[in-house]
């Protein structure tokens, strides 16, 4: 099983640039190596910063192989793997919004709050966790 | 039609706030040379573009364009 199928890994995706096959033997595959692996998300009661970080590299996996499967929209194990990475960044942008506060609006009614906390948390300009 | 999110496609953590070096920032994300205008070309070539995968491209490299902020320093 190849690192694209078993798709986003953080202890290896990052250091190797990415998670899908056609990229691993471009020449830039593992110039990467400063980025410090991330410990496994999900588990237990992640702190802010950490499950940011991990919102924020789910989400580049997403955004990158949208950009790959608009050339290449027959390819199943790019679907395989984008719905996947689609599923695992809907679920922590909830767990974001339960415990600090919506990232967007599609969870903004997860915060459990009497109030809008999209508007008075701070914006990511104001230093905002980002 | 785009949504906001919470959140940088990179992290920034401004360490030693510095004025002058943030209006150079700012110009290049929204001013006449910046990151907008080039998102905003992306996706007004989309519409006439004759290539369907090549379409999608543009639609999606204009979009996330218009989220990134390119920071230097």
């Amino acid at each position: 099983m190849n690192n694209f199928q078993r798709g986003y890994n953080m202890n290896s995706s990052i250091p190797r640039q990415t998670g899908y096959r056609s990229m691993q033997n471009q020449p830039m595959a593992g110039r990467a190596e400063a980025c410090r692996p991330t410990p496994t998300p999900m588990s237990k009661p992640l702190s802010r910063n950490h499950l940011l970080k991990y919102i924020n590299e789910v989400s580049f996996a997403v955004n990158d192989i949208t950009l790959y499967l608009d050339t290449h929209p027959q390819d199943q194990e790019a679907i395989a793997y984008c719905k996947k990475h689609l599923e695992m960044r809907e679920k922590a942008l909830k767990e974001y919004a339960k415990h600090y506060g919506p990232l967007t609006i599609d969870t903004a009614d997860d915060s459990c709050s009497e109030h809008w906390k999209w508007v008075t948390q701070p914006w990511p300009w104001e230093g905002g966790y980002c | 039609m785009w949504n906001y999110e919470k959140r940088l496609q990179y992290p920034v953590n401004i360490t030693t706030p510095n004025a002058k070096v943030a209006q150079y920032i700012m110009s290049q994300y929204g001013g006449p040379d910046g990151e907008i205008g080039a998102s905003m070309r992306y996706l007004s070539q989309r519409f006439t573009m004759s290539n369907r995968k090549a379409m999608g491209v543009l639609n999606d490299v204009g979009t996330s364009l218009s989220e990134m902020f390119h920071k230097r320093k």
